[in-house]
C-alpha cells in the first residue's frame, strides 16, 4: 500500500481555525505530494515539529492523510477565485483591520481580502510563498504563478473601477510580485536568493532544535526534581519492589528493630541491602533510602547522559555542531555535577552559537543590501543575542531598527550596548544620536553627537547630527 | 459600455480598429481601404485634405502636403533628425517659438501635434461612420523606442483631435497582443517591426491568464522604409546628374515625383526581380528641353543600396537579446510587422538571424491597430481577461554634478515600479538643488532627453557632501512618472508629476548644465571619496596599531628613526587628505600607506 501523505481537505475554510504562523507556513507547502520528511526539508522546520503540527492540523480537520492522487473525499464548493489558497499567504489570520474592507470601492470583497492579506505580509513572506510556490518550482510554474498574480491584481484589470486606497496597495503587491518573478527567473539572482533562504532555514532549524533541546532538558530537570521530592511516595514503574522493601524496612525499624520476613526483596545483591539494623535511627534510614534512590536516579541519569554524550560525539563526527550542542545540553541536565561534560557542552555551544551568528550575519547583510530593513533589524538582533559582546551587531541592530521605523527603545538599548562595548568608536555614537533624534530626545542626541565629536572632531555625520539636534 | 478604438498612427499609413463582440476588426475607410495615408494637405482654396485624397494631389501640391509628420513629433528643432527632414522634405519646416518644430502650409504655421491630430481625427471619423455613434476614447500606438516627450506629443495630438487617449502602447506590443489574443498560448515571441519610419524589436512573453509581459524592447526611431526610399532617390538623382548634369533635388515637384516612384519601385521589387522607373518630363534642361528619367532597378541593386540598413536592424536584435539575457533558441516565434518586412531580403535576414522561419500569419499593416483595439477593450471591458505588463522603454534618472546622468529606473523595467537613491550636495553652503529629470541611455546628461525639473530649497548650509537628499522615482500603472526629492535632515520634500513636453532644446539643456552646475547633486565623487577614505583609514589604523612595536624594534638605529618619521608624515598627509574630502588626494596617499604598512608588518614579523 502506498504511503499516506498529508493534504489539505477539500472545501475547508482555513481561516476559521486558530493557527499559528508555523502551521500556516507548513500549510502553504502541503500539496498532497510531500510527506513529513520532505515537508521538513521544504520548510526548514525540524521534522518533529512538522509531525506535531501535522497531528494538530489533522485533529482540527484541516488536513487529511491520503494516498497520492487519491480522489478528494468531498467536492470543493465553488469559490471565488481570490478566496482559494492563493499565493500562499491567505491561510493565516488576517493581519489587516477588518474596517479596511469597508472602504467604498468597486473591488469585490474577496479580492480586497486577498489584496490586504498580501499587502500586509509583503515583509514577512519570501518570494516563493508570495507566489504560492515550492522551492523546487521550475521557471514555467514561477511564470504561471506570477501571471496569475498579474491577472488578479494588476491595476489595469480594474481600469474603469474606483479602487480608492486599494490602487496603491495593488501596485505595491504587483511590484513585489515582479521582484519575486524577476529574482526567481534569473539563474544567478535565484541562486543568490536561495542561498539567503537556505541560511534562514538553517538558522530556523538550528534555533528550533536548540529550543527543543532546552525544553527537553528542562523536562528532565523537572522530572528529576519531582522524583527526588516524591521519591518515597511515588517512585516510578520498575521500583515497585523497592517501594515494598522500603515500606518493610521502615516498618521494621519503627517496630523496634525486629525484622519481618517481608525482606525477601528481590533487589540486586550489589545494592546495600535494606538492612534496617544498620541504621541508628528512623531518620538515618530515611536519609539512606533517599541517598540510595538518588544514587539510583543518578546512575540512571548517568546512563542517559552517556547516551546523549555519545549522540553528541556522533553528531560532531558528522560535523553537525548544532545537533551536538543540543544533545550535550540534554546530557548536562542529566548529569549536572559532571564538570567536564559541562565544559564540553559550553565549548560546543560556543561553536554552535558562532555558526548561528555567522549565518544570521549573512542574512542580515543580504537584507540590508536589498533594503529590507525590518528583516535586517531582526537578524542583527539575533546576532546580538548570540554574540552579546559584538559591538557591531548591536550597532547594526539599532541602525536597522531606526531605518525600519521600529522600536526606538530597543534601538537605543542596542546602540548603548555597542557604545559600552567599544566606547572609542564614533560611529556608534552617531547611531545612538540618530535614535535619540528619531525619538525627539534632542538633548540626549546632542550629548551623544558631542561625545562622538570628541572622538572624531571632524566627522561630517556627527556634525550634521549635532546641528540637527541643536535645531530641535 | 463605451467603445474604445485602437489607432495605429503610422509614419506613412494609419489604421483604425475596434473589438466587436469579442473579435477585433479593422475599420475600412470610405474608399474601402483598410489603411489611410498619414498625409495632410491644404489646397489653394484653403481646404484641408487628409488621407488618400491628400496623397493623390501631393505631386501637384508638394509644398503644401505633409507626409511622415511622425518623424518630427516631439522632437527639438535642433535635433539632427529635424535637420535631416528640413533638407529632404518637400514641405517647409521652420523653427517654432519653443525651439520646437513647425510646418508651414499656405503661410500658416502648424505644430506637429496639430498635423497628427488631423490624421487622428480622420481615423475617428472613419470609426464613427462605421459604428454610427460618436467615439471619444482611443488607444494609440507609438514606436516602442519613442521617449516620453514623443509619447506626450502623440497624446496631445489625440486631445486636439477630440479623443481621450486612455493609453499609449508600443507598436510591437500591439502586434503581439493581436497575435496572441484569445489563443491561449504560452510562448516567448520576438516582434520585428520595420515600418515606414521606425524600426522596433520587442521580446514578449505570452502566458497563462491572458498575460502579455514585455521583456525587452529597443529600436531606432529614425530607421524605416523612408530611408530605403531615400537610398533609391539618391541613386536616381545621382544617375540623372551623371547623365544630364542636373540636380533634381533643386526642384520640389521633381523630388516629390521621385519619392513616389522610389516607394513604388521598392514595393514592386518585393514581388518581381526588376522594375522600370519611368518619369517623363521630370525637368527642363537649361535649353528648355524636357528631360525624362528612365532607369531599371533590380532587386539586387536595391538590396545593395539598403544592405547596411538591414544589417543595422539585425544588430539591434542581437543587442536586445543580449540585454534580455535570452538565447536565440529561446525565441519560439518571430512575428513580422510593418510594410518593410515584405521585402524578401529582410525576411531572409530575420530568418537567418533567429534561425527560424518568421510567422507570416499576421497582416503587417493591420496587426498594430488590432492590438491597440484589443488593449482598449481589455481596459474597459471586465469580460476581457487580458493584461499587458509593459516596461520602461528608456532609463530614467537625474543629472548629477559634472553633467553625468545617474540612472534610477533602468531600461526595460516592468511598471508600476519605484526606485530610490541618496545623493549629496556638490558645493559648500549649497541651499538649493535643482532636480533635472532625464530619460535616455547616455552617461552624458546632455545627450539624454530632459523631461522636467524642479528645485528643492531650504537645505542647511553645510560643507559639500554633508546634506543628504533622497530622490525617489515612481511610475504608476498608467505610466505617469512622479519624482520626489527629500532632504533627509529636515524632512522637507518637493515633488513633481513629470508631464513630458517638447519645449526644450539640446542647447537649452546645455545652457542649463552651465547655469546649474553649482546647484547640482553630487554622487559619484562622494562615493569615490568614501571608498578611498575607508581604504586609507583601515591602513592608518593598522599602521598605528603597529607603531609602538615598530618603534621599540627600530628605535636604536638612525635609519629606523628616520623610517618612523617618514611613516608618521605619510599618515599625517593621508589624514589631511581625508579632511579635505578629496577623493583624488586620498587616493594619492594610499600607495604610501600600503608601503608603510607592508614595511611595518615585515619589521614586526622578523623579530
Amino acid at each position: 500500500m502506498a504511503e499516506k501523505l498529508p493534504r489539505i481537505k477539500a472545501g475547508v475554510d482555513i481561516r476559521q481555525f486558530k493557527l499559528d504562523p508555523m502551521d500556516g507556513f507548513l500549510l502553504t507547502r502541503i500539496d498532497g505530494k510531500l510527506g513529513p520528511k520532505e515537508l521538513s526539508r521544504e520548510t526548514g522546520i525540524p521534522d518533529f515539529s512538522v509531525e506535531r503540527a501535522l497531528e494538530k492540523l489533522i485533529k482540527l480537520g484541516v488536513v487529511e492523510l491520503a494516498e497520492l492522487n487519491a480522489p478528494t473525499t468531498e467536492e470543493a464548493p465553488a469559490q471565488e477565485k481570490g478566496a482559494r489558497v492563493a499565493f500562499g499567504v491567505s491561510l493565516l489570520e488576517p493581519k489587516y483591520d477588518p474596517k479596511e474592507l469597508e472602504e467604498e470601492c468597486d473591488l469585490p470583497v474577496e479580492r480586497r481580502k486577498l489584496l490586504l492579506d498580501l499587502f500586509y505580509r509583503l515583509d514577512d513572506v519570501d518570494h516563493y510563498t508570495l507566489l504560492g510556490l515550492t522551492r523546487e518550482a521550475d521557471k514555467k510554474s514561477i511564470k504561471r504563478a506570477y501571471f496569475e498574480l498579474a491577472s488578479t491584481l494588476h491595476p489595469d484589470r480594474y481600469f474603469n473601477k474606483q479602487l480608492g486606497s486599494f490602487k496603491t496597495k495593488m501596485e505595491a503587491v504587483f511590484e513585489r510580485g515582479t521582484e519575486a518573478h524577476d529574482t526567481l527567473t534569473d539563474k544567478d539572482k535565484r541562486e543568490e536568493y536561495d542561498a539567503y533562504l537556505a541560511e534562514v532555514a538553517t538558522t530556523r532549524g538550528m534555533e528550533a532544535m536548540l529550543e527543543r533541546a532546552l525544553a527537553d532538558a528542562a523536562r528532565v530537570q523537572a522530572h528529576a526534581a519531582a522524583q527526588v521530592q516524591a521519591a518515597p511516595a511515588a517512585p516510578t514503574g520498575p521500583s515497585q519492589e523497592e517501594l515494598q522493601a522500603r515500606r518493610s524496612a521502615l516498618a521494621a525499624r519503627l517496630r523496634g528493630g525486629r525484622p519481618t520476613q517481608a525482606s525477601s526483596t528481590p533487589t540486586t545483591p550489589a545494592e546495600p541491602a535494606a538492612d534496617p539494623r544498620r541504621y541508628a535511627s528512623a531518620s538515618d534510614a530515611v536519609d539512606a533510602l533517599k541517598r540510595r534512590y538518588e544514587d539510583r536516579l543518578s546512575s540512571a541519569g548517568q546512563a542517559q547522559a552517556r547516551k546523549y554524550t555519545d549522540a553528541a560525539e556522533e553528531a560532531l563526527s558528522r560535523n553537525d555542531i548544532v545537533a551536538a550542542s543540543s544533545a550535550l545540553s540534554i546530557a548536562v541536565k542529566y548529569a549536572p555535577e559532571d564538570v567536564a561534560l559541562a565544559m564540553r557542552f559550553q565549548e560546543v555551544k560556543n561553536q554552535a552559537d558562532a555558526l548561528l551568528s555567522e549565518s544570521y550575519t549573512k542574512q542580515a547583510q543580504y537584507e540590508e543590501r536589498s533594503e529590507h530593513y525590518i528583516e535586517a533589524a531582526r537578524s542583527w538582533e539575533r546576532v546580538a543575542k548570540l554574540k552579546p559582546d559584538d559591538p557591531m551587531a548591536n550597532d547594526r541592530a539599532a541602525a536597522c531598527m531606526v531605518r525600519a521605523s521600529g522600536d526606538l527603545h530597543a534601538a537605543a538599548d542596542y546602540a548603548k550596548k555597542a557604545i559600552a562595548l567599544q566606547p572609542e568608536v564614533s560611529a556608534y555614537r552617531a547611531t545612538l544620536a540618530t535614535v535619540y533624534l528619531e525619538a525627539g530626545l534632542y538633548t540626549a542626541a546632542r550629548r551623544e553627537a558631542e561625545a562622538g565629536l570628541e572622538l572624531e572632531p571632524k566627522d561630517p555625520t556627527l556634525t550634521a547630527l549635532l546641528k540637527k539636534a541643536q535645531k530641535g | 459600455m463605451e467603445k474604445v478604438i485602437g489607432i495605429d498612427l503610422g509614419t506613412t499609413n494609419s489604421c483604425v480598429a475596434i473589438v466587436e463582440n469579442g473579435t477585433p476588426v479593422v475599420i475600412p475607410n470610405r474608399g474601402g481601404y483598410k489603411t489611410t495615408p498619414s498625409m495632410v494637405a491644404v489646397t489653394e482654396a484653403g481646404k484641408r485634405l487628409v488621407g488618400h485624397i491628400a496623397k493623390r494631389q501631393a505631386i501637384t501640391n508638394a509644398e503644401n502636403t505633409v507626409y511622415a509628420a511622425k518623424r518630427l513629433i516631439g522632437r527639438k528643432w535642433n535635433s539632427p533628425q529635424v535637420k535631416n527632414a528640413v533638407a529632404t522634405s518637400s514641405y517647409r519646416i521652420v523653427e517654432g517659438p519653443h525651439n520646437d518644430v513647425r510646418i508651414v502650409l499656405r503661410d500658416k504655421e502648424y505644430s506637429v501635434p496639430e498635423i497628427s491630430a488631423m490624421v487622428l481625427q480622420e481615423m475617428k471619423v472613419i470609426a464613427e461612420d462605421y459604428l454610427g455613434e460618436p467615439v471619444s476614447k482611443a488607444v494609440v500606438t507609438v514606436p516602442a523606442y519613442f521617449n516620453d516627450n514623443q509619447r506626450q506629443a502623440t497624446k496631445d495630438a489625440g486631445e486636439i483631435a477630440g479623443l481621450e487617449v486612455i493609453r499609449i502602447i508600443n507598436e510591437p506590443t500591439a502586434a503581439a497582443l493581436s497575435y496572441g489574443f484569445g489563443r491561449n498560448i504560452e510562448k516567448t515571441v520576438a516582434v520585428y517591426d520595420f515600418g515606414g519610419g521606425t524600426f522596433d524589436i520587442s521580446i514578449l512573453e505570452i502566458g497563462a491568464h491572458g498575460v502579455f509581459k514585455v521583456i525587452a524592447t529597443a529600436g531606432d526611431t529614425f530607421l524605416g522604409g523612408e530611408d530605403i526610399d531615400a537610398r533609391i532617390i539618391d541613386w536616381l538623382v545621382q544617375g540623372f546628374k551623371e547623365e544630364h548634369g542636373i540636380d533634381l533635388r533643386q526642384d520640389r515637384m521633381a523630388l516629390q515625383r521621385l519619392k513616389d516612384a522610389a516607394e513604388k519601385a521598392k514595393c514592386e521589387l518585393s514581388g518581381v526581380r526588376e522594375t522600370e522607373v519611368n518619369l517623363p518630363f521630370i525637368i527642363s534642361s537649361g535649353r528648355n528641353e524636357a528631360l525624362h528619367l528612365q532607369r531599371t532597378l533590380t532587386r539586387e541593386t536595391l538590396e545593395e543600396l539598403s544592405d547596411d540598413l538591414t544589417e543595422r536592424t539585425v544588430d539591434i536584435c542581437r543587442q536586445t537579446l543580449e540585454d534580455a539575457r535570452l538565447g536565440k533558441d529561446e525565441i519560439e516565434e518571430v512575428i513580422l510587422v510593418g510594410g518593410m518586412t515584405r521585402m524578401p531580403k529582410i525576411q531572409t535576414a530575420v530568418a537567418t538571424f533567429f534561425a527560424k522561419e518568421p510567422n507570416k500569419g499576421v497582416h503587417p499593416d493591420e496587426v498594430v491597430a488590432l492590438g491597440a483595439a484589443i488593449q482598449g477593450a481589455a481596459l474597459v471591458d471586465d469580460k476581457q481577461e487580458m493584461v499587458l505588463l509593459d516596461v520602461t522603454p528608456h532609463a530614467l534618472g537625474i543629472m548629477t554634478f559634472g553633467s553625468y546622468f545617474e540612472e534610477l529606473i533602468p531600461q526595460n523595467t516592468t511598471v508600476p515600479t519605484h526606485r530610490t537613491k541618496i545623493f549629496t550636495t556638490s558645493r559648500d553652503n549649497q541651499t538649493a538643488v535643482k532636480i533635472l529629470v532625464m530619460q535616455g541611455e547616455s552617461q552624458r546628461a546632455e545627450e539624454n532627453e530632459l523631461l522636467g525639473e524642479f528645485i528643492l530649497t531650504g537645505l542647511r548650509r553645510a560643507p559639500k557632501g554633508q546634506v543628504e537628499i533622497e530622490v525617489t522615482f515612481e511610475i504608476n500603472a498608467d505610466g505617469i512618472v512622479s519624482v520626489k526629492a527629500k532632504d533627509l535632515e529636515t524632512g522637507l520634500e518637493q515633488s513633481i508629476q513629470v508631464t513630458a513636453t517638447s519645449g526644450l532644446t539640446r542647447d537649452e539643456i546645455k545652457q542649463m548644465v552651465e547655469d546649474a552646475k553649482d546647484d547640482l547633486l553630487d554622487r559619484r565623487t562622494s562615493e569615490e571619496f568614501e571608498g578611498a577614505r575607508q581604504e586609507a583609514e583601515k591602513l592608518i589604523a593598522e599602521i598605528q596599531k603597529l607603531f609602538p612595536q615598530v618603534e621599540q624594534i627600530v628605535a636604536t638605529s638612525d635609519f629606523g628613526r628616520d623610517a618612523i618619521e617618514k611613516a608618521k608624515s605619510i599618515v599625517d598627509k593621508a589624514n589631511q587628505a581625508i579632511e579635505k574630502r578629496e577623493a583624488s588626494l586620498v587616493k594619492e596617499q594610499i600607495e604610501g600607506l600600503t608601503r608603510t604598512h607592508r614595511m611595518f608588518k615585515g619589521v614586526v614579523a622578523k623579530t
